[in-house]
C-alpha cells in the first residue's frame, strides 16, 4: 500500500524514502519509480496492440473492421500509460518526498512466485500427485510453517481431496 | 412473466442437489469471510470451478449464498480479534470490537447477524422489484443501447479504481487490451494469438483466479509475519431476538440506504456500510458514542453492508453489468455455464434469476442458525494461520485453474495474472477495472460495430436513441465527475 505522500516528515527521513531499500525483511521502492516502469512497459504493449491491428485489418475497414476497435484501445493505453510514466517521472526528478511501496518478506514472495512459475513447467513432465506434494510442503516452508507432521498431514490431505473431488467426483483427468 | 419464472425456479430448485449446493454454498462462505484476506470475490473465483460437473441452477445458488454468508462472516473475525473478514466489516469493527471488549462480544455477534439477515431479506425483496422491471424495459433495447449501457459500465471504473482515476484507467485499458487476444467477434478473424490456446481468447476464469486470489496469496505471505491475535475466551451466542427491536427503524433505513447504494454498479459492500454508518450516526441521538461500542453503529453497518448483496445483483440480471467485483465473477460463472446475464436471462433462463431469489430468501434462516450455532467454530477458522492457509489457497487456484480448460496452459494464465495483479495491486491498479474490462471488452466491441454496420457506418446512431444518450451522458458525467471535485478545493 503506497503510504501517504501528504505527511510531514522530518528532511532526513524523506531522503531515506525516496530511495530504494532492500533488507531481508523489507524491500521499499519508490512509487513513481514503479510508475515509470509498469508505464513503460504498457506504453511497449499498446505499440503491440497497434501494430498488430495493421496485420488483422489488412483492407482498412475502419470502425466496423476488426482492426478498429484494437487501435481505438490501443491509442488510449498508450495515452493513458504515457501518462503515468511522465507523472512518475516528474515526482522522480522533483524535491519532494515520494510515496513508497513496501514489500514486506521479499525473499519469502520472490520464492513462491519462482515456485508458482515453475509449477505448471514441472507438471509438464510429472504426474500431479508426485510434484503436488514435494511442491506443497516447499511452498508451507516458504511461508514460514515449520510443524512437520501437519505439514505432511495438509499435503497429504490435499491431494486426497484432488482425487476424490476432481477426478473421481467430477471426472476431471489430472496432469 | 414473474409467475413463470418463479414456477419454472421451483420446479427446478426442488432437488436435492439445490439444497446440498446451498449448504455447501454456507459453509464455503462462512470459512472464507472468517479468513482475514480472503473475500467473497475471491471465494467465489476459488468455488467456481467445483461448479463445471453442475448444473447451472446448483452452481448459481451454491455461488449466491457463498457471496451472502461471505458478506455476513467478514464481521466475525472483526467483532472478536478487530481483524475484518473482508474490507466492509472494517466499518463493524469500529464499534463491534469495543463491545466485546466489555464483554458484550456475544451481543455484538447477535446483532451483526440478524441485522444482516434482515437487511438481506429486505433487499432481496427490493431486487425482485427492481431487476424484473428493469430487465422488461431492457428487452427493447438493440445494439446502441447495448453498447451505451457497456460504455456507462465501463465508466465507473473510477468507482472501482482505488485512489488514482489515472491509474484505474491504466488498469481499463490493460484489462479492454488483452480481452482483444482471440478471435473477432464479427468477422472470425484471429487477434494477437500467438499460441494455440489463446484461439478462443484469455481464459476468463483462470484471469479472475490470478488476479483475485492467486494475487492475494502473495500479499498474505507479505503478512504471515504477523500471527493472528489469539482470542482467549470463546463467547457465548443465544440469538436474542429482542436484542433487535430498539433498532427497527435502523434496520429499514440502512436497508434501504446499503440497496440504493449498490444499486449503482461499482459501489459494493464497503460503500453502502460506511454511507448507512454515516448516517446513523448523524442523526443518532448517541452518536457521541459511535466508535466507542455503540450497537446502533453495528446494526447499521451489516444491514447496509449485507443490503448491497442485492444491490449489487440488480444490474448484473438486469443488464449483464456487474454491480461489484463479486458479481463480477458470478457473471464469469454463468457466461462459463453458456447462461448470459442481461435482460434476455428473464426470457431465456428464467429459472437463473428466480432461483437466485428463492435462495437468496431461503438460506436467510440457515444462515442465521449456522452464524449463531456455529461461531465457536468459525472462531476457530480465525484463528488458521497465514502460514497454512497460503499454500493450501495457491494449490487450490492452481488446481481449479486448470480444471478450468483441462489445459496446463490455464495455469499459465493464472500465473501471469497473479504475478501481474500483485506487482499492479502494490502501485494502486486494482484488479476490479481490469476484470471489468475483460467482461464488458466483449459487449462493447460487438454492439459498437453492430450498431455501425446497421447505420451505414454513421457515429451519430449513438445519439438517435434516447436510452442511449442518457447513459452516455451519465457516463461521462461518472468520468469528469472525479475531476471536478478534485478542482472544487484548488478553486
Amino acid at each position: 500500500m503506497p503510504t501517504n505522500v501528504d505527511e510531514p516528515r522530518p528532511e532526513s527521513f524523506e531522503r531515506e524514502r525516496a530511495t530504494v531499500v532492500l533488507t531481508s525483511r523489507l524491500l521499499s521502492l519508490p512509487v513513481p519509480l514503479l510508475d515509470v516502469l509498469v508505464g513503460a512497459i504498457f506504453m511497449l504493449m499498446a505499440l503491440f496492440l497497434w501494430i498488430g491491428a495493421d496485420y488483422i485489418d489488412r483492407s482498412n475497414t475502419g470502425l466496423v473492421g476488426p482492426g478498429g476497435f484494437p487501435r481505438g484501445v490501443a491509442l488510449i493505453f498508450g495515452a493513458v500509460s504515457l501518462a503515468m510514466a511522465l507523472r512518475g517521472a516528474i515526482e522522480l526528478r522533483s524535491s519532494r518526498s515520494a510515496a513508497t511501496v513496501e514489500f514486506v518478506q521479499p525473499f519469502a514472495v520472490v520464492a513462491a512466485m519462482i515456485m508458482v512459475v515453475a509449477y505448471p513447467f514441472l507438471l509438464g513432465f510429472f504426474n500431479y500427485y508426485l510434484v503436488t506434494g514435494p511442491w506443497l510442503i516447499a511452498l508451507f516452508l516458504i511461508t514460514g510453517f515449520r510443524r512437520p507432521l501437519p505439514m505432511l498431514l495438509c499435503a497429504a490431505g490435499f491431494l486426497v481431496f484432488a482425487k476424490l473431488v476432481f477426478e473421481m467426483l467430477m471426472g476431471i483427468p489430472l496432469p | 412473466m414473474m409467475v413463470n419464472g418463479l414456477l419454472s425456479a421451483l420446479s427446478e430448485m426442488a432437488s436435492w442437489h439445490v439444497v446440498l449446493s446451498m449448504f455447501a454454498g454456507l459453509v464455503a462462505g462462512y470459512c472464507i469471510g472468517s479468513i482475514p484476506g480472503l473475500s467473497s470475490s475471491i471465494g467465489i473465483a476459488l468455488l467456481i470451478p467445483f461448479t463445471f460437473a453442475m448444473r447451472p441452477v446448483d452452481s448459481i445458488v451454491m455461488l449466491v449464498t457463498l457471496y451472502v454468508a461471505t458478506e455476513y462472516a467478514g464481521a466475525i473475525p472483526a467483532i472478536l480479534v478487530n481483524t475484518p473478514g473482508i474490507p466492509a466489516a472494517a466499518i463493524t469493527a469500529l464499534d463491534g470490537y469495543p463491545m466485546r471488549l466489555r464483554g458484550e462480544a456475544g451481543t455484538a455477534l447477535t446483532l451483526s447477524i440478524l441485522s444482516a439477515a434482515f437487511g438481506s431479506i429486505l433487499s432481496t425483496l427490493l431486487l425482485i422489484l427492481t431487476s424484473t422491471s428493469l430487465a422488461s424495459v431492457a428487452l427493447a433495447f438493440g445494439p446502441v443501447e447495448y453498447f451505451a449501457i457497456a460504455v456507462l459500465g465501463l465508466s465507473l471504473v473510477s468507482s472501482l479504481s482505488g485512489h488514482s482515476m489515472l491509474k484505474g484507467f491504466v488498469g481499463l485499458f490493460f484489462g479492454l487490451g488483452i480481452g482483444l487476444i482471440g478471435t473477432d467477434p464479427i468477422d472470425g478473424v484471429t487477434r494477437y494469438v500467438f499460441a494455440d490456446s489463446l484461439l478462443s481468447g484469455i481464459g476468463f476464469l483462470p484471469a479472475l483466479i490470478g488476479l483475485f486470489a492467486l494475487s492475494s496469496i502473495f500479499s498474505m505471505i507479505e503478512e504471515s509475519i504477523h500471527p493472528v491475535p489469539p482470542l482467549d475466551k470463546l463467547p457465548n451466542v443465544f440469538g436474542q431476538f429482542g436484542l433487535m427491536r430498539p433498532h427497527f427503524w435502523i434496520l429499514l433505513r440502512s436497508t434501504l440506504i446499503g440497496y440504493l447504494v449498490s444499486v449503482v454498479p461499482g459501489h459494493g459492500a464497503t460503500i453502502s456500510a460506511v454511507v448507512s454508518y454515516a448516517f446513523q450516526k448523524r442523526i443518532s441521538k448517541t452518536s457521541e458514542t459511535f466508535g466507542t461500542g455503540n450497537p446502533e453503529g453495528v446494526v447499521a453497518s451489516e444491514t447496509g453492508g449485507n443490503a448491497s448483496v442485492a444491490g449489487a445483483l440488480a444490474p448484473m440480471l438486469a443488464l449483464g453489468i456487474p454491480g461489484s467485483a463479486s458479481t463480477a465473477v458470478l457473471i464469469g460463472a454463468l457466461t462459463l455455464h453458456g447462461v448470459q446475464p442481461g435482460p434476455l436471462l428473464f426470457v431465456k433462463n428464467p429459472e437463473i434469476p428466480y432461483s437466485i431469489f428463492i435462495a437468496m430468501i431461503v438460506t436467510m434462516p440457515f444462515m442465521v442458525i449456522l452464524g449463531l450455532g456455529g461461531v465457536r467454530l468459525w472462531v476457530l477458522v480465525t484463528q488458521i494461520p497465514k502460514t497454512v492457509i497460503a499454500p493450501i489457497v495457491t494449490a487450490l487456484c492452481l488446481l481449479g485453474s486448470y480444471a478450468s480448460q483441462n489445459d496446463i496452459f490455464a495455469m499459465w494464465t493464472t500465473v501471469f495474472f497473479g504475478i501481474t495483479g500483485y506487482i499492479l495491486k502494490k502501485i494502486d491498479i486494482q484488479p476490479a477495472p481490469i476484470v471489468l474490462a475483460l467482461i464488458l471488452g466483449y459487449l462493447t466491441e460487438t454492439n459498437f460495430r453492430r450498431a455501425l454496420i446497421a447505420s451505414s457506418g454513421d457515429p451519430m446512431t449513438f445519439f438517435t436513441s434516447p436510452i442511449s444518450v442518457v447513459c452516455l451522458i451519465v457516463a461521462a458525467g461518472v468520468f469528469l465527475l472525479p475531476f471536478i471535485r478534485r478542482q472544487k478545493p484548488a478553486a
